[in-house]
């Protein structure tokens, strides 16, 4: 018997928001290649970099495809997953990556703000994992669902209210999917990443400066370094393999300890 | 004492006046009350895309749009605040069929201790009460004795219990307490109960 850890061959994983060289989402679609897996890669936008994201996983000897939507969308969703299936011949991992953030206290924040941070982050995960459990459930061989949550669903983090908020509400909703959906063997789990040095971050006023740099990794107990998306790819990797077949509705922090006792 | 109310809820309104509250639903007020509807239960998959999006819409959304007026107009008074909002329990514990109600409460919750790290250094508290199974806003399908009998103290919640606590939260007894979210429920969300299982009831059974 193995150890249900062994790789994810013959599998097909749909990942939004992946993109981007420095993103969340290419450092899943890599841990999942580099596992096995066949990569539908999902962004909004950014085309010339998922071309090399397309790339460099069928340089893993992977199959791979770039897919354009917007998760927001609950139609755009479905096409997403029908599209996959088509190029791809199934789902059987579907990480909710996408996310978008603002840095504005409350007072300040604009309805096209809240707008666009709730439909992607919340809404758009919605959709998203609704559609994929649908294909999973019409392949009646179960499936995996991977949410990346956030440590301010945990914990609030001053202007980011709106984007706390949104993960927070994920981070409910991934355990109300993970009992409604149970019956069919679709387990889904949350990664909680704290400071990552990717694209998303780039606009925030908390690492604006090397001193705030420097603030924030002194935060941060293992290492005082930011993570690295690939360290949350094999986070979520984990929760796509065998061996985790009877993990769901789990949150596991990939945040070197940055919030540990502070909430 | 007078607090500005979003939201409609009119027992607990009823419950407040008795107790002494002043509500009103426009003009000047260094207390705030925002009230959710009463709690829907259904199955993620059944959802329509409107209902989803409805239920974030009245639960957070028109909510915080309130909250930033009033938050605009005590900050600029120089008021010390207090914001009281009344969330649900189903926000506690994942709960089949409270997807879309409990991912919005404890999305308002989080806007309630954003708030309250945001604008407490300028006198503002901000706090959320967490409703446990009201008799007269049980949603379709729950069993009303089941839920009292499952509920430690033997009953369900009544306005006078929300009442008191809103009270008490606004009050100047509460004056340290910020960030805090609030069960009233009976302790009803720290037990398991007869709530519905999705391998044991047929509401969930697919």
């Amino acid at each position: 018997m193995g150890s249900g850890l062994e790789g994810l061959e013959g599998r097909v994983a749909l990942v939004t928001g992946a993109a981007r060289e420095r993103s969340i989402g290419r450092g899943i679609a890599l841990a999942l290649a580099e596992r096995g897996a066949d990569v539908a890669v999902n962004d909004l936008a950014h085309e010339d970099e998922a071309s090399r994201r397309v790339g460099e996983l069928e340089a893993l000897g992977r199959r791979s495809v770039f897919i354009r939507a917007d998760v927001a969308d609950p139609h755009e969703c479905e096409r997403l997953v029908a599209e996959t299936v088509t190029r791809l011949g199934r789902l059987d991992i579907f990480c909710a990556n996408a996310g978008v953030a603002d840095w504005q206290e409350l007072v300040e924040v604009t309805p096209e703000a809240l707008r666009r941070i709730v439909g992607v982050n919340l809404h758009g995960c919605f959709f998203g994992c609704r559609a994929a459990a649908a294909q999973m459930r019409r392949q009646c061989t179960g499936g995996r669902i991977v949410v990346t949550s956030s440590v301010n669903a945990v914990m609030p983090f001053p202007k980011l209210g709106i984007y706390g908020a949104t993960k927070h509400a994920v981070a409910h909703l991934v355990g109300v999917m993970a009992r409604e959906w149970a019956p069919d063997a679709i387990t889904v789990n949350h990664v909680a990443p704290g400071w990552v040095d990717s694209n998303i971050n780039d606009r925030s006023p908390d690492f604006a400066t090397e001193a705030l740099r420097a603030v924030a990794r002194a935060g941060i107990p293992l290492g005082h370094r930011p993570s690295e998306p690939r360290e949350i790819g094999e986070a979520v990797a984990y929760f796509s393999l065998e061996g985790a077949a009877h993990t769901t509705g789990a949150f596991l922090r990939v945040d070197g300890g940055s919030v540990i006792g502070k909430y | 004492m007078r607090a500005l109310l979003h939201g409609v809820d009119e027992p607990l309104e009823a419950a407040l006046r008795e107790r002494g509250l002043e509500l009103v639903r426009e003009g000047e007020a260094d207390r705030f009350v925002t009230c959710g509807p009463p709690p829907m239960l259904r199955s993620l998959d059944d959802l329509s895309v409107d209902e989803w999006t409805g239920r974030f819409c009245v639960w957070v959304e028109e909510p915080f749009w309130a909250l930033q007026a009033w938050l605009q107009d005590v900050l600029g008074r120089g008021a010390r605040g207090r914001w009281v909002a009344i969330t649900t329990t189903l926000g506690a514990q994942p709960f089949p069929g409270g997807g879309a109600d409990g991912s919005a409460a404890v999305a308002l919750q989080t806007l309630v201790r954003i708030a309250a790290v945001e604008y407490g250094p300028r006198g503002i508290r901000a706090n959320a009460i967490a409703a446990g199974w009201r008799e007269r806003t049980l949603p379709a399908g729950l069993d009303g004795e089941l839920a009292a009998t499952d509920t430690p103290t033997r009953r369900l919640v009544n306005e006078s219990d929300l009442a008191a606590a809103v009270l008490w939260l606004l009050g100047d007894q509460a004056d340290q307490v910020n960030g805090e979210i609030l069960r009233v429920d009976g302790g009803y969300s720290i037990t398991r109960g007869s709530r519905p299982d999705p391998s044991t009831d047929s509401r969930w059974t697919k």
